[in-house]
């Protein structure tokens, strides 16, 4: 088993770097990614989507508002009916609606990059930050 | 059972009946060495004691054992003010690990392992541990915080109307007297923070058992008791209390949900109360921080510099 350094930089990692690191653009204001709780009829991609790709988006733009709404259904009829929606609002455009359902959650990003136009992020290391060293704990 | 008997025959001592049988020439003598050693030999006497002798023997060994208790009890007391000591050295030099990183950046790695979590269970919690003096008590104290993580309600409890209308005016929750104190005993109402006047403090008794617990009772001692109640939401409302347990000092200063900048307002907001509460504190020696761990409930606990 690795120690304790090498897992929490892993750990870091898969919040930083890698396949979904993207920097959006200035005018992209708030995300919204509605979902079932439940995986049935095409709702998968878009849960991947989010345990994959949302922590890295949300790190490199770190003020922006992203919010996971995950609905229930009951009936077969409503399983089938719930919309899987992914909503990016602008500040100076009208809204994109991108219907996430039956789709992986790679072409879910590669709509994301298209529909915003985000630059992705070429880091190989997780940014582990400059503290200023002339601080002290204890002063 | 014939394959047994013809066995027996053959090797007594697989026999139980023969097993302790005189020795045979089947069954061979025990080996001598095992005999001729006192052990084994059951034959060692035993000294008598006289009465006297036995009782100044039994004072020895009291008096042996009086001696390695205090020894035992020095030797841990030694190797604590060891421990202590070096804990304080340790912490006097901030330590430089590859992981300490600065808060903004600490609180993007938390707002990124939060996404999309419910807002209500999303909070950031700095932890503090502490190299502390020996035999310290513990310390606690108020900050206040320049944008709190949850919305704070406070209960005043009075007897006088005109009062409960200033305090309402003043941000409480909810004030009065009689009716304010069935409602908290029915449970209708919750509240995070109390006050009361002297006035009101009889009335109280009947929910003293509820308040009690939760550390919402007003007291004098804890300075939530004053004909001022005005005056005293003013100062406490929007303030966060701390108080050290142990080595350690948590507490809930930010919700992923806060911006990176606010979140390091927090944080030195936080920092500097508490170095103030140890200032005010009038211990001979200070604790002392030797590492701050800013966490969220699914994220990585991050060491900062703060």
């Amino acid at each position: 088993m690795p120690g304790r350094f090498p897992r929490q930089v892993d750990f870091l990692a898969s919040l930083s770097i890698g396949k979904g690191a993207l920097r959006l653009p200035n005018n992209v204001e708030k995300m919204t990614l509605t979902f079932k709780k439940l995986n049935s009829y095409g709702h998968m991609g878009a849960r991947k989507f989010w345990r994959l790709y949302l922590p890295k988006i949300q790190f490199h733009n770190p003020n922006l508002p992203i919010s996971v709404i995950r609905t229930e259904a009951s009936t077969e009829a409503e399983h089938k009916a719930a919309p899987s929606t992914l909503t990016i609002s602008f500040k100076d455009r009208t809204p994109v609606v991108l219907n996430v359902k039956n789709k992986h959650s790679d072409s879910i990003l590669r709509d994301v990059v298209s529909a915003t136009r985000a630059a992705p992020v070429k880091d190989t290391t997780p940014p582990l930050g400059k503290p200023d060293m002339r601080i002290k704990l204890n002063p | 059972m014939i394959i047994r008997r013809q066995l027996s025959r053959a090797v007594p001592q697989f026999t139980p009946a023969l097993a302790h049988a005189s020795p045979s020439k089947y069954r061979p003598q025990l080996p001598t060495m095992q005999l001729a050693h006192p052990r084994f030999r059951g034959d060692k006497k035993k000294k008598k004691d006289t009465p006297s002798s036995a009782a100044s023997r039994q004072s020895d060994i009291q008096a042996q054992q009086a001696r390695t208790k205090l020894q035992e009890r020095e030797e841990r007391r030694r190797e604590l003010k060891r421990r202590t000591d070096r804990e304080r050295t340790e912490a006097r030099n901030t330590k430089i690990t590859p992981m300490l990183m600065d808060i903004e950046t600490a609180a993007r790695y938390l707002k990124a392992a939060e996404v999309g979590r419910p807002e209500k269970t999303a909070t950031i919690t700095i932890t503090l541990k502490l190299a502390l003096p020996l035999h310290f008590q513990s310390l606690r104290g108020t900050v206040r915080l320049p944008k709190l993580p949850q919305a704070e309600r406070v209960a005043v409890f009075t007897e006088n109307p005109e009062i409960a209308e200033a305090a309402l005016t003043a941000g409480a929750t909810f004030a009065g007297g009689d009716e304010l104190v069935n409602q908290v005993k029915n449970g209708e109402v919750t509240f995070e923070k109390s006050f009361a006047t002297p006035g009101a403090l009889p009335l109280l008794r009947g929910v003293q058992r509820l308040l009690g617990p939760k550390g919402l009772m007003p007291s004098e001692r804890r300075g939530t008791v004053a004909d001022d109640v005005v005056g005293l939401l003013e100062t406490s409302h929007g303030a966060l209390d701390f108080r050290t347990r142990g080595k350690i000092l948590t507490a809930v200063i930010a919700r992923t949900s806060f911006t990176p900048t606010e979140i390091e307002k927090n944080v030195a907001a936080f920092m500097t109360g508490f170095r103030k509460a140890i200032k005010n504190s009038t211990s001979r020696q200070a604790p002392l921080v030797s590492e701050i761990i800013l966490s969220s409930t699914f994220g990585p606990g991050v060491m900062v510099l703060a």
